[in-house]
């Protein structure tokens, strides 16, 4: 199989990870952080080290980082732990649901205002030309909220520029990550974010249900937790204690989960997310270009700083029937609308095909596919 | 002098009393993480010994573990 279905989970997984979780179901075989024996604190030690080292990656502390089950449940308590009566949230087109239904929903309370920035050209200034005006205006924006790489177009936005003007007006900022670490290494505090939220299942190469959130050390609203349940400390207070990341972190933590996202990053420092940006721009050319040139096809493909993703839709056809004919072909994409519904209108698409590659795929599989593509094309 | 003692540093959870072993451990300081019952419930910190306990203190203080 030839798979081109990053986007929603990285497949193969290097070595090391699946390494990492045989190793942590012998190894890590207790429950960190409740009792103090010598399995237990083994345990808590291999979840430690996690920590720190996703912590070293984003540029914040360890108890900075709380992990999650996934990128959604990473953004749910950073939206509804952090936004008050009265915000006023800007976004993009360009986020997923996991970033799109939390706000919907504080705004149908009457928590919130949410309104979008422009990302119509595709042009970073235009984008921050629209921030500044709307910090300018009489209904300043309180907080931010935007992907750092979209999930329907591969499309990179301009965090450390939107960062710095948030930092500099005292705007609240949340990142999605989701769809940008590992071909980047996002600094919190470089990028002016107070909230990085991410899978730890793309990119970062762990397996599913793994995930975190990052606070900057300079973080202006530490999120109140969502979940609320036993942390192995302060048991007879009523609340959840206040020191993080124990506050964000009732139940057991999926530690199998962490530690593959332990070697995950390892992978990636080791590979450099430089040379994966690389390598995944390089292939998404080829797969663009490619397409480009097969009548009957079209490509919404912007110019600028996008790696990753491609997507398509062939002339005459539903785009998850392109996706299943594709299937035929052992093919792994994936069509429809990305759960990105604004992105897709935005392109004013009923949906498309997203192939979707790693730095694991290659050139021969790229040409493969295009064969495949062309060969539907023709209705062969 | 300060008197050297053995004694346990309170510091909330386990991933400040993590942090705070592998300071100590940097700066030569024998330590244990450990877990004893308070008030509140059970609390994790580290046991320290022969040392005097207002320079680690300061010294945890000084690089923001437990919010000591």
């Amino acid at each position: 199989m030839i798979y081109m279905d990053n986007g929603a989970t990285s497949y193969p997984k290097p070595e090391a990870v699946t390494l990492a979780v045989k190793r942590a179901l012998d190894g890590c075989i207790a429950n960190p952080g409740r009792a103090s024996h010598r399995e237990a604190s083994r345990t808590a030690m291999a979840v430690f080290r996690v920590r720190e080292r996703a912590a070293d990656f984003v540029n914040t502390e360890p108890e900075y980082i709380s992990f999650t089950h996934n990128a959604t449940m990473a953004l749910n308590v950073a939206l509804f732990g952090t936004l008050r009566k009265g915000d006023r949230v800007l976004t993009t087109p360009l986020e997923h649901n996991s970033v799109l239904r939390p706000l919907y929903r504080m705004e149908r309370e009457g928590r919130i205002t949410l309104d979008f920035l422009d990302v119509s050209t595709y042009d970073e200034n235009v984008l921050c030309k629209d921030l500044l005006e709307r910090l300018e205006g009489d209904e300043k924006p309180t907080v931010v909220v935007m992907t750092h790489t979209s999930n329907v177009l591969g499309l990179r936005l301009p965090v450390e520029r939107v960062g710095a003007i948030c930092k500099d007006k005292n705007v609240f900022f949340v990142v999605d990550g989701s769809q940008g670490l590992g071909s980047s290494r996002i600094d919190v505090e470089a990028c002016g974010i107070d909230i990085l939220c991410t899978s730890g299942h793309k990119g970062l190469y762990g397996i599913t249900g793994s995930g975190f959130m990052a606070l900057s050390r300079k973080c202006r609203r530490k999120p109140e937790p969502l979940i609320f349940g036993g942390t192995g400390i302060a048991s007879r207070e009523k609340g959840m204690p206040d020191g993080y990341p124990e506050r964000l972190e009732a139940g057991t933590l999926g530690v199998v989960g962490i530690e593959s996202l332990g070697a995950g990053l390892e992978y990636v420092t080791s590979v450099g997310c430089d040379a994966i940006a690389e390598k995944t721009k390089s292939l998404r050319k080829i797969l663009t270009e490619g397409l480009s040139v097969i009548p009957g096809v079209r490509v919404y493909a912007p110019e600028s700083d996008s790696v990753s993703i491609v997507l398509f839709n062939i002339e005459g056809r539903q785009c998850d029937e392109t996706a299943s004919l594709l299937d035929g072909f052992d093919i792994a994409s994936r069509g429809g609308l990305h759960c990105s519904p604004l992105a897709h209108s935005f392109l004013n698409t009923d949906g498309a095909v997203r192939l979707s590659v790693s730095h694991f795929n290659t050139e021969a599989e790229c040409q493969t596919v295009l064969s495949a593509i062309s060969h539907i094309t023709r209705g062969l | 002098m300060a008197n050297k003692e053995s004694f346990f540093i309170s510091l909330g959870g386990m991933t400040q009393a993590l942090k705070a072993e592998r300071l100590l451990a940097e700066k030569g300081i024998e330590c244990t993480v450990s877990k004893r019952s308070e008030p509140s419930g059970c609390v994790w910190g580290v046991y320290v010994k022969g040392e005097a306990r207002v320079s680690v203190v300061s010294l945890l203080r000084a690089n923001g573990i437990g919010g000591i």
